[in-house]
């Protein structure tokens, strides 16, 4: 069953300090916080470490290329990650969300940090 | 004019329940979901607080447009739902008491858009009703929204 619902605002947008939304996700090769697939030599191959995504044209405004090491961050965090410039549409930042600690004791690359609790009040999908 | 009475008691009562659901907001700021969605719900009254004191002017009742953000009378609340609880009280039932306030807050105004409602009709008010039509439907959900809280918190907490 389908129910209509009003719109109402994000709580967080992008202002002057965080210009940038933020949006996390999987790759094909990784499961979670890769506890399993990480030990897997083959996927851990295919996806070693947090990238971030950048659509050309934002990258290109800010004279980033391919590979540059960037700081992401938000009120609640930071995240190190390499540049991929990607289809991503212009204003959206992408970060795979598998890596964190537990095989890099000081990295700073858990998206999870970054992004607030806060979730839909009918449906209670996490609204990041 | 008497419909500005029900404006101006309309007002004071939207007044209060913005600063119920902020205080509550604040109280329970570790719970997420109740933090959040309250604090969304205040906007709705101090929304309709604004827009009280637009059409109150015409009606010649002068009311304040600002929308409370102080939760000076909630210090009052809190301090009564401590009395009842001891002074430390368990989290779960100063939520359940929190969440049953917000729902009678709600409720009475429900019963001030019905009474604004009928006025504006008696006397043939149409901005008026247009109003309470526009704004009645949300603090019937504000309503709905405590009750539904209360329904998903109070198995555990009093069962444990």
């Amino acid at each position: 069953m389908l129910k209509a619902a009003e719109y109402v605002p994000p709580h967080e947008l992008p202002g002057q300090e965080h210009p940038f939304q933020l949006i996390t996700g999987r790759t094909l090769y990784q499961f979670h916080t890769r506890t399993k697939t990480a030990r897997a030599p083959q996927l851990q191959a295919a996806a070693a470490d947090v990238w971030v995504e950048m659509s050309a044209s934002d990258a290109a405004d800010r004279g980033l290329g391919e590979g540059d090491l960037l700081e992401v961050c938000t009120a609640r965090g930071r995240v190190e990650a390499r540049l991929r410039v990607s289809g991503i549409r212009p204003g959206v930042l992408f970060l795979p969300f598998h890596y964190g600690w537990w095989d890099s004791p000081d990295g700073q690359r858990a998206a999870n940090e970054l992004t607030p609790t806060d979730w839909d009040r009918v449906s209670k999908q996490p609204i990041f | 004019m008497k419909p500005g009475l029900a404006v101006e008691e309309l007002h004071r009562s939207e007044s209060h329940l913005t600063r119920t659901l902020l205080a509550v907001s604040d109280r329970h700021a570790a719970d997420h979901e109740v933090f959040h969605v309250a604090r969304d719900l205040a906007g709705w009254s101090q929304r309709h607080v604004t827009e009280l004191a637009r059409i109150g002017r015409d009606l010649g009742v002068e009311l304040d447009p600002e929308p409370p953000e102080d939760p000076g009378v909630l210090e009052r609340v809190r301090q009564a739902t401590s009395d009842l609880f001891g002074r430390r009280p368990e989290p779960g039932l100063l939520l359940l008491a929190d969440l049953r306030h917000v729902h009678r807050e709600a409720a009475g105004v429900s019963l001030d858009w019905e009474l604004l409602a009928q006025a504006a009709q008696g006397a043939r008010e149409r901005q008026l009703l247009e109003l309470a039509q526009r704004c009645h439907p949300d603090t019937l959900r504000q309503m709905r929204w405590a009750n539904a809280e209360l329904e998903e918190a109070a198995t555990q907490v009093l069962t444990s």
